[in-house]
C-alpha cells in the first residue's frame, strides 16, 4: 500500500473528502430540532427564494448554515494544527492544546468576561490575544540553542498550560458570584453561538491561510520526523520549518478556540485517522487532516443538535464520547504500536 | 596522471563547545587539516572524546568552524546553501527514533529532497534513482516494508541508500558499525570502500574501530583530546607506540604481510605482570 | 427577482446576507414597534400586540400564568414545571442552551429571558436573528414586584400586574406582620455543600431570608454566592441550616451529620435543619410561599392561630 506519493493521488484523495464534507453539509443543513423537508432545503440552497417559509429560511440560513461553517472550519483548524504539532513535536499524542493556546484563550475569554458584562464581541477577540501572548510566551520559553527545540517546546507548553488552567481556576472562584455561566460552557466546547457570516469569511481566510502555510511545509515535516540532524543534512531549513509551523498551528489553533471553545480530541484523533486511511506522508496528510477535521466536526456538532433535541449537547462531550474509544482502538491497532515503540 | 580530485579539504578548522556543564575546560577542537581525495576511504579514529564526532560535525556543516574553513570541491562550505550543500555531502549516522511509520522506498527518497522544488513529489527519475540505489545496497527487496521492522544491519544499509540517494561528492560515515554483526560490519564497509572506488566519492569514516580502519581505509587521522595527534599512510599512523600513549593499554601491531595492513593485537595480560614497562609519555605533536 | 436570484446562487453567503436583511426589514415595517429598555439596560423593539410568547426561564413562565396570559405562551424551556400545564407548551429546549431553531420556528413576538439562568449568549444570537428578546433581572423581592410590572405592561394587561402585586404583597405584609419585633434566627443559607457555597447580601435569596424574620450569617459578604470554609461556619455558628431541596440533599445531609467536623454546630446539635423546596430558588410569584413556610419554621409560636 505504501506506494510512492504522487500528486494525483492526493488529488483523487481530497476531491473525494471534499465531495463527502458537501454532500454531509447538505444533509447537516437539513436535519436540526424543527424538521424541514430536504428538498425545500436544496431548492433554497440552490437560488430559491419561494421553497422555504420566513422562519424556516431563517432557520437554515442564519442559524443552522453559519453552524455547519463553523464546525467545518474549527474541525479543518484543529485537524491541521494536530498534524503539524505532532510532527513539530516529534510526539504522535500532542494535540492542538498541549502547548497552552487554549489556555491563554480561556483566560482572553474569562477576563473579558468578568469585566465587560455588557459586550459579548469582544470576548472571542479577548480570547484571541491570550491566545496570542501565550504563543509568544510559549515560543521564547521553548528555544534552546535560538531555534524552536521539541523537547524544550513541549515542557514549556504543558508548564504554561498547568500555570494558565490554575489561573483560571483561581479566577473562576474569585468570581464566583459573577455571571460565569457562559464561561463554564466555552470551556467545553460551543459551538452553538457562531460569527455572522461576513466574519466567518475572514476566519476562513485566516485559516486557510494557517492551513497552506503547513502544507507548503509538507515534505520538510516527513523528513524533520527522521530527526533533525538527518533532515538538516538532507537539505531541509529546519529552523524556518520549525518556527513556520508553530506559528501556523497555533494561530490556527488560537482562532478555532477563539469562537467555539476548548473542543476535544479533534486535534489529537483527526491525524491518525487519517494515517490509518491515507498514510503518513505529510503532503496527503495536511490537506486530508483539514477535510477529516472538518467531516468529523460537522457530524458532531450535528449529533449534538439532533440527538436529544431540544436539547443540545455540548459538542465537546460529543467528541469525547465518541474519541475516547477511538482513541483506545487506535493505539491498539499493530502499526500505531510498532510505530510508537520503535525505538531500538 | 590527472591528481586524483580534492573532495573535502579542511584548513585549519577548530571549535569550542561554548558550555562545559560545570566541567571545567570546555571542549575545544584545535586547528587542523587535512584533505580527502575522490575514491579515498579516510578513517578517523581515537579514543572517546577526542574531537571525531566534532570534526564530523564541521565536515558537514553542522556546525560551523570558528576559525578556518571547509572547502567542498574546492568551493567553501559556508558559501553553499542548505541544498547545494545537501547534494554535495551526505551523512550516514546513528538512526533516530521514528515516531510514525514509513516505507524503506519512502526513506530512502528522502535523499532527493534538493533536487524536488518546493512542493514537489517525486518525479519518475528520483524513483528510479532511489531504486537504484537501494539494488547497489541491496535494500531493494524490502521496499514496501516499514522502517521500523528491520534488523540493525538492514536499517544501516538503508540508511546508506538514502545518503546515496542524494547523490553526493562525500560520504561522511559515523560509527556506522555500532550495532552490527560482524558479517554486516565487513559488508558495508566492503560496499562503501567501493562505492568510493567507483563513483569517486571522498569518503570519511568515523569508527573507533581501530581494526575496521585498517582494512579498509586508504589513509588516517589519529585524534586524541581535540589534537590532531598523526595524518597520513596507516603504516604512519597504526604505529605501536604512539597508540599505546593515546589509548593507554598494552598492544601489538602487525602488518599483513600480503596486503601490507595493519592490525592491531591486545594483550589478555598487563605486561607489568610479565615484568614488562608500562607505556611512556605521549611526545609533543609536530 | 427570479434571475437575480439565480444569479446569486453561486454567492450562498450573499444570498444568506441578503435574506436576512429582508427580514429584518420585513419584520420592522410589519407593525409599528415600540423600543423598551429591558432590566438589563438593552434596547429593544417589541410589537405593540404580543400575541406569541416564549419564556425560557421557570420563574418566567410562573410569572405569565400569575398574570392570565398563558393562552398566548407558545414555548417554554425544558424546565418550565410549574404549574402543570407549562409541561404541555412545546419546549425549546435547555436554559443555558435553547434550541434557536426551534425558537425561530415559533415565530413569538417576544421571548422572555431572565438574567438568573439564561445566557448573554443566547440573547444576542436570538438578537442577531431578529427575535425580540425582553431580559429581566429580578435581583431581590421588590425586583420581582418590578419584573411583575415591567412584563406585565409589555404584554397590555398592567391591571392583572397591578392585581398579582397586591395580592403579593399583602401575603408578605402577612408574614413580615406576624414576625415583626422577634429576635432574628441566625440562619446560614446553605446554597451549594460541596464546594460550601451560601448567599450574599444583595441575592433574592438573602431578601427570602430577611422577610422570614431570619439574619443571614454571610450577610456581610458582597458577592453573590460567597465561599465559606467550615472554619467561619463554626465561627458563626448559627442557629438554623436552610437548605433548598434537591434529589441527593438526603443523602448529603445524613453524611454531613456523620462528619466529625460539623458535630459542633448548634444547629446540628439541636436539629435546626430545615429544607425548603426549590421555589426558593425561584424569583418568581411562588417565592412568597418559600417565605412564609421558612418563617413558620423559625418562628413557628409566631402563627400560632389563636
Amino acid at each position: 500500500m505504501e506506494a510512492v506519493l504522487t500528486r494525483k493521488r492526493v488529488l483523487k484523495v481530497c476531491a473525494l473528502l471534499l465531495a463527502v464534507l458537501l454532500v454531509l453539509g447538505v444533509v447537516a443543513v437539513s436535519v436540526g430540532a424543527v424538521p424541514i423537508p430536504l428538498g425545500r432545503v436544496l431548492r433554497a440552497l440552490v437560488g430559491s427564494t419561494t421553497a422555504l417559509s420566513v422562519q424556516d429560511e431563517l432557520i437554515v440560513f442564519s442559524i443552522r448554515l453559519p453552524r455547519i461553517l463553523l464546525a467545518m472550519l474549527v474541525g479543518a483548524a484543529l485537524g491541521v494544527a494536530g498534524a503539524g504539532y505532532q510532527a513539530l513535536l516529534r510526539n504522535p499524542l500532542a494535540d492542538p492544546y498541549v502547548l497552552g493556546v487554549s489556555g491563554g484563550a480561556a483566560l482572553g475569554a474569562i477576563i473579558s468576561l468578568a469585566l465587560a458584562e455588557r459586550v459579548t464581541v469582544a470576548t472571542p477577540v479577548a480570547a484571541f490575544l491570550g491566545a496570542a501572548l501565550t504563543i509568544a510566551v510559549v515560543y521564547f520559553l521553548g528555544q534552546r540553542g535560538e531555534q524552536l527545540s521539541p523537547y524544550t517546546l513541549l515542557l514549556a507548553g504543558i508548564i504554561t498550560a498547568s500555570f494558565l488552567s490554575a489561573v483560571i481556576t483561581f479566577l473562576m472562584n474569585f468570581l464566583s458570584g459573577r455571571d460565569l455561566r457562559g464561561m463554564a460552557f466555552w470551556l467545553m466546547g460551543d459551538m452553538s453561538n457562531p460569527p455572522p457570516l461576513d466574519l466567518l469569511f475572514w476566519l476562513f481566510l485566516l485559516i486557510l491561510g494557517a492551513i497552506l502555510a503547513v502544507f507548503m511545509l509538507a515534505n520538510n515535516l516527513n523528513l524533520l520526523l527522521a530527526g533533525e540532524p538527518e533532515a538538516l543534512q538532507l537539505g531541509v531549513n529546519v529552523r524556518r520549518t520549525k518556527l513556520i509551523v508553530y506559528l501556523a498551528a497555533s494561530l490556527a489553533t488560537g482562532v478555532a478556540v477563539s469562537v467555539s471553545g476548548a473542543i476535544g480530541y479533534v486535534g489529537l484523533l483527526v491525524p491518525h485517522l487519517v494515517r490509518l486511511l491515507f498514510g503518513s506522508d505529510y503532503r496527503l496528510l495536511v490537506p486530508a487532516s483539514a477535510l477529516v477535521g472538518a467531516v468529523v466536526l460537522l457530524v458532531a456538532d450535528t449529533l449534538a443538535r439532533t440527538v436529544i433535541a431540544p436539547t443540545e449537547l455540548p459538542v465537546g462531550a460529543v467528541t469525547a464520547v465518541v474519541g475516547a474509544p477511538l482513541f483506545i482502538y487506535l493505539l491498539r491497532r499493530p502499526r500505531f504500536a510498532a510505530a510508537a515503540g520503535s525505538k531500538e | 596522471m590527472n591528481a586524483p580530485l580534492v573532495r573535502l579539504e579542511a584548513r585549519r578548522i577548530s571549535y569550542t563547545y561554548p558550555d562545559a556543564a560545570g566541567r571545567g575546560e570546555p571542549f575545544r577542537l584545535q586547528p587542523l587539516s587535512f584533505a580527502v581525495h575522490a575514491g579515498e576511504l579516510l578513517a578517523v579514529v581515537g579514543p572517546n572524546g577526542s574531537g571525531k564526532s566534532t570534526l564530523l560535525k564541521l565536515v558537514s556543516g553542522l556546525l560551523m568552524p570558528e576559525t578556518g574553513a571547509v572547502l567542498l570541491d574546492g568551493r567553501p562550505l559556508a558559501t553553499l546553501n542548505l541544498r547545494a550543500r545537501a547534494r554535495q555531502v551526505a551523512v550516514v549516522q546513528q538512526e533516530s527514533p521514528l515516531f510514525f511509520p514509513i516505507s524503506v522506498l519512502a526513506f530512502v527518497l528522502q535523499g532527493r529532497y534538493t533536487y524536488l522544488h518546493p512542493l514537489g513529489f517525486e518525479s519518475e527519475d528520483d524513483v528510479r534513482i532511489a531504486r537504484q540505489v537501494m539494488a547497489t545496497t541491496r535494500t531493494g527487496h524490502f521496499a514496501h516494508r516499514l522502517v521500523q521492522e528491520l534488523s540493525g544491519g538492514e536499517k544501516q544499509r538503508v540508511l546508506l541508500a538514502r545518503a546515496l540517494a542524494q547523490q553526493p561528492k562525500l560520504l561522511l560515515l559515523d560509527e556506522p558499525t555500532l550495532h552490527l554483526d560482524i558479517a554486516y560490519q565487513v559488508e558495508l564497509l566492503r560496499l562503501v570502500r567501493s562505492l568510493a572506488r567507483k563513483e569517486h566519492y571522498g569518503v570519511v569514516l568515523v569508527t573507533h574501530e581501530l581494526n575496521l580502519a585498517g582494512e579498509f581505509a586508504d589513509r588516517a587521522l589519529l585524534l586524541h583530546q581535540g589534537r590532531l595527534v598523526r595524518a597520513g599512510a596507516l603504516a604512519e599512523v597504526f604505529a605501536r607506540e604512539l597508540l599505546e600513549e593515546i589509548f593507554q593499554t598494552e598492544l601489538d601491531v602487525f602488518i599483513h604481510p600480503e596486503t601490507g595492513r595493519p592490525r592491531v593485537v591486545v594483550h589478555a595480560a598487563a605486561a607489568t605482570e610479565t615484568g614488562g614497562e608500562p607505556p611512556s609519555k605521549l611526545s609533543p605533536p609536530q | 427577482m427570479r434571475m437575480v436570484a439565480q444569479r446569486w446562487a453561486g454567492k450562498w453567503w450573499a444570498v444568506a446576507l441578503l435574506l436576512a436583511a429582508m427580514l429584518a426589514a420585513r419584520e420592522t415595517h410589519a407593525q409599528s414597534l415600540r423600543l423598551v429598555v429591558d432590566e438589563t439596560g438593552r434596547r429593544v423593539g417589541v410589537r405593540a400586540q404580543v400575541e406569541r410568547i416564549v419564556s425560557l426561564a421557570p420563574n418566567v413562565t410562573e410569572i405569565l400564568y400569575a398574570l392570565g396570559v398563558d393562552s398566548r405562551l407558545v414555548g417554554v424551556s425544558n424546565y418550565c414545571d410549574y404549574p402543570p400545564a407549562a409541561k404541555t407548551k412545546p419546549q425549546v429546549g435547555e436554559i443555558i442552551n435553547p434550541s434557536l431553531e426551534k425558537i425561530v420556528a415559533l415565530k413569538p413576538d417576544l421571548v422572555l429571558a431572565t438574567t438568573a439562568g439564561n445566557r448573554r449568549e443566547t440573547v444576542i444570537a436570538l438578537e442577531r436573528l431578529g427575535v425580540a428578546v425582553y431580559g429581566i433581572a429580578p435581583g431581590d423581592i421588590e425586583g420581582v414586584f418590578r419584573s411583575i410590572q415591567n412584563i406585565s405592561e409589555l404584554l397590555g394587561v398592567p391591571e392583572a400586574g397591578a392585581k398579582l402585586e397586591a395580592d403579593l404583597r399583602a401575603q408578605f405584609a402577612a408574614v413580615a406582620a406576624r414576625v415583626e419585633g422577634r429576635a432574628r434566627a441566625r440562619v446560614l443559607f446553605v446554597l451549594w455543600l460541596e464546594p460550601l457555597m451560601s448567599v450574599g447580601r444583595y441575592t433574592f435569596i438573602h431578601d427570602v431570608l430577611q422577610r422570614a424574620g431570619a439574619e443571614s450569617v454571610t450577610a456581610e459578604r458582597a458577592e453573590d454566592w460567597p465561599r465559606l470554609s467550615l472554619e467561619e461556619v463554626i465561627r458563626r455558628n448559627p442557629d438554623y441550616l436552610v437548605l433548598a431541596h434537591s434529589p441527593a440533599l438526603e443523602q448529603q445531609l445524613a453524611d454531613l451529620r456523620q462528619r466529625p467536623a460539623w458535630q459542633g454546630l448548634r444547629a446540628l446539635e439541636k436539629d435546626h435543619v430545615i429544607v425548603l423546596d426549590e421555589t426558593v430558588l425561584r424569583p418568581g410569584p411562588r417565592i412568597v410561599e418559600a417565605v412564609e413556610r421558612l418563617a413558620r419554621a423559625l418562628h413557628p409560636e409566631a402563627f400560632e392561630e389563636q
